[in-house]
């Protein structure tokens, strides 16, 4: 019997041609008109490690600046010129390129914008002046040299205590430096620092971000958010699902209600093949978008499951609210359709500031927006080294569909109605 | 009126209450296994509240349903294995043929496929849809969707049938059909609730029948026994000239007779039933060597009872 509810539950959502439409054509159409209108988004504006910030160091003081440059090669490159990475350096790695130079050609390649900015070898080390930089880039330039003048406090404190006759002998003062393990250490410390500080600096979900105008791919984060309203557009399934084995609802709800058929074995039946159709649709857009030359990430498997994650918190909330509420089926689909609207405007679909606005005034809004956990989530997967943060983002979602399906479970309950 | 036969459904002192409207008032009622019964009533009568209460899908405030002797509940499966339903408006799936809606629906109560199979082709076979199988329910005329409607409702062979108005809005060969067919399903042991607008059909379907109002029952019985016990008048007309004033007055003070009127030859004669009637009428015009040129009778039909009880104001602002 189970079987036979599930051929048919199939059959019936597949034969329509509405549900085609609207489900399956719709947000083809509207990927489609996306990405057109976006544009460029198969070349995204700039990833961090591909436009590395360009600097000219002046070289007055040569001790100073050549152990800032070597400091500097550990995390990318010399030659301000060079257009193309050097290939002992792994693409990732480039975060900046640097000039040695003298007062005059600094100013000059600053002013010809060839260099971002002039920072002069010095104790301390100081940046002197910014041309066309934005803040993420400058905030990451300050961390650099922070990073270096800790580095350099270090190296002079041993130096100072060995003027100073501290150490006994020449063997302890061996003892004390740095060795190359644990500079290496202090190199990858400073690496992660510089990341995580970039990934906070970029975070378009959080209130204390900076302004995202020149960095990661602003377009993209329209994507993704587009993506994720489309992983989340079948809530009206959902609501139309429940629809169908309610009495009080529809007439084939009705009819469905008076048969010898448990409401719960009902639902499965019915919910199943819809939500198996709806994952397949997700998948197929993506595919489609890819096809597109939409980069959204490498991490294939991630995405696929935050976005079949996402279908399924969608068909979920649509059955949650059919069960739960009580107004009439028109007034259900049409509260499915704006919502997903909603939760996608708080995303940034349609202005990518949004998110830090509702992150500002409503934060809670953005802990329980499944688009939002959906598009942060890709935006995470795109932008952050660990997979940390995505994780979290995995869990919500995990969350939100334990509750739904808890209160449609729930709601299913009633058997019988105070009104047909 | 006792009985031996077998109670199919019993509604004991039923209530169901929307907010401050009764929708069903204290309603007691028992249809015996077999029988067609009908359920008559005004819009807002309370007959699809009935029918929704009976079957557990609507919460009542009081009373209790029994259907062949177990307590009804929305959970009592194994009573809602022998009920078939037919709602009032056509209800099936648009993206299913003929076939596949009523495959789909007896599959609900039947989990061996070919006795399945056999069981949807006869009642396609019954509904007279043979020709239309592979057809979807938007391309089927009012009436072919009506007997799709139907065969969906019974095609599993159930021991109780709710038919809900199943002929509004067919042409006369389609309720023809369907009319047949529900004799056909009471010939096959079926218990029938039937709820229709339609006088004639009761008479010519129900064994016996309810009339409801305001949630009500207000009489049941047969079609015969409802006519009887209401206090219609049998009108009686003739065509005769020359009445002699005495034979006028014989008949005025006739205490069976409640409205006389003799204008140029027409004699309109209102007669309580099972009083003087038309052959007593006749008898005393032979005596008195009277002819009437012609004669009619018209009895109460249970039309006329049926407004006779439930008021002739309109009732879909109820």
């Amino acid at each position: 019997m189970f079987r036979h509810l599930l051929k048919y539950s199939f059959k019936i959502y597949f034969y329509n041609k509405a549900n085609m439409m609207w489900n399956f054509i719709f947000p083809f159409v509207f990927i489609s008109v996306f990405f057109l209108a976006l544009g460029n988004l198969s070349n995204p504006t700039v990833e961090f490690s591909k436009d590395p910030i360009k600097i000219a160091i002046i070289d007055t003081d040569q001790q100073e600046a050549d152990n800032i440059a070597e400091f500097l090669g550990n995390f990318g490159e010399e030659g301000i010129a060079e257009q193309t990475k050097s290939e002992e350096t792994s693409s990732d790695d480039v975060f900046i390129k640097y000039q040695l130079t003298d007062v005059e050609n600094a100013e000059q390649l600053l002013a010809d914008q060839a260099v971002q900015a002039i920072v002069k070898a010095g104790n301390p080390v100081e940046i002197q002046a910014y041309n066309n930089l934005s803040k993420v880039k400058s905030s990451l330039l300050d961390q650099f040299l922070e990073s270096y003048e800790s580095i350099r406090k270090t190296t002079t404190m041993i130096g100072d205590r060995y003027a100073d006759e501290k150490f006994s002998d020449l063997e302890s003062f061996a003892g004390s430096q740095l060795s190359e393990q644990e500079f290496n250490e202090i190199m990858k410390q400073t690496k992660m620092d510089i990341l995580a500080k970039h990934e906070e600096t970029v975070d378009l979900f959080s209130d204390e971000s900076e302004s995202t105008e020149f960095s990661t791919s602003p377009l993209l984060i329209y994507f993704f958010a587009c993506m994720a309203y489309i992983a989340f557009y079948p809530l009206n399934t959902g609501v139309s699902t429940l629809a169908e084995i309610t009495a009080n609802q529809t007439g084939v709800g009705l009819r469905n209600s008076a048969t010898p058929i448990s409401k719960t074995k009902m639902f499965f039946a019915v919910f199943i093949p819809r939500w198996i159709i709806h994952c397949i649709f997700t998948l197929v857009i993506y595919l489609y978008v890819n096809l597109l030359g939409v980069n959204l990430g490498n991490n294939y498997l991630q995405i696929i499951v935050l976005l079949l994650l996402g279908t399924t918190s969608a068909v979920l909330t649509g059955t949650a609210i059919g069960a739960l509420f009580n107004f009439n089926t028109g007034l259900k689909i049409g509260i499915s359709i704006a919502l997903p609207l909603v939760f996608g405007f708080a995303s940034g679909m349609m202005y990518n500031g949004m998110p830090r606005i509702i992150a500002q005034y409503i934060p809670w809004f953005n802990e329980m927006n499944p688009i939002g956990i959906i598009s942060k989530g890709l935006y995470m997967l795109y932008s952050d080294t660990t997979f940390t943060r995505f994780n979290q983002q995995i869990v919500s979602l995990l969350i939100i569909i334990g509750i739904m399906l808890i209160v449609t479970i729930f709601g299913l309950r009633r058997n019988s109605y105070e009104s047909i | 009126m006792k009985t031996n036969r077998k109670v199919a459904v019993k509604v004991n002192n039923l209530v169901k209450r929307y907010k401050e409207l009764v929708a069903i008032d204290h309603l007691s009622l028992e249809i015996y296994e077999g029988e067609i019964f009908g359920l008559l009533g005004p819009n807002g009568s309370g007959k699809s509240t009935l029918i929704n209460s009976i079957l557990s899908l609507l919460k009542y405030d009081q009373g209790e349903v029994e259907i062949f002797g177990q307590k009804m509940k929305p959970t009592a499966y194994n009573i809602k294995q022998q009920i078939g339903l037919v709602p009032q408006e056509p209800t099936v799936y648009e993206e299913l043929t003929v076939y596949g809606n009523i495959d789909y629906f007896c599959g609900l109560y039947i989990k061996d496929k070919a006795e399945r199979q056999a069981l949807v082709e006869e009642a396609i076979e019954f509904a007279g849809l043979n020709d239309f199988v592979k057809f979807n329910p938007s391309k089927l005329s009012g009436g072919l969707l009506r007997r799709l409607n139907l065969a969906c409702g019974i095609a599993h062979k159930p021991k109780l049938i709710f038919l809900d108005e199943p002929t509004v809005a067919v042409d006369p060969q389609s309720r023809n059909r369907i009319l047949e067919g529900v004799k056909e399903l009471r010939a096959q042991g079926s218990t029938i609730v039937y709820t229709t607008h339609y006088m004639e059909e009761v008479e010519i379907l129900c064994d016996r029948l309810s009339i409801l109002d305001k949630g009500s029952v207000l009489v049941t019985g047969t079609s015969a026994e409802i006519i009887a016990m209401s206090a219609l008048d049998e009108n009686i007309e003739l065509e005769i000239y020359g009445m002699p004033n005495h034979i006028l007055q014989e008949l005025n003070d006739n205490s069976d007779i409640s409205h006389l009127d003799y204008q140029d030859g027409r004699l309109s004669i209102k007669t309580k039933q099972g009083g003087i009637g038309l052959l007593g009428i006749l008898h005393l015009f032979e005596e008195n060597s009277l002819t009437p040129i012609s004669v009619s009778s018209k009895k109460p039909t249970l039309n006329d009872v049926f407004l006779e009880i439930t008021g002739k104001e309109l009732k879909d602002n109820v």
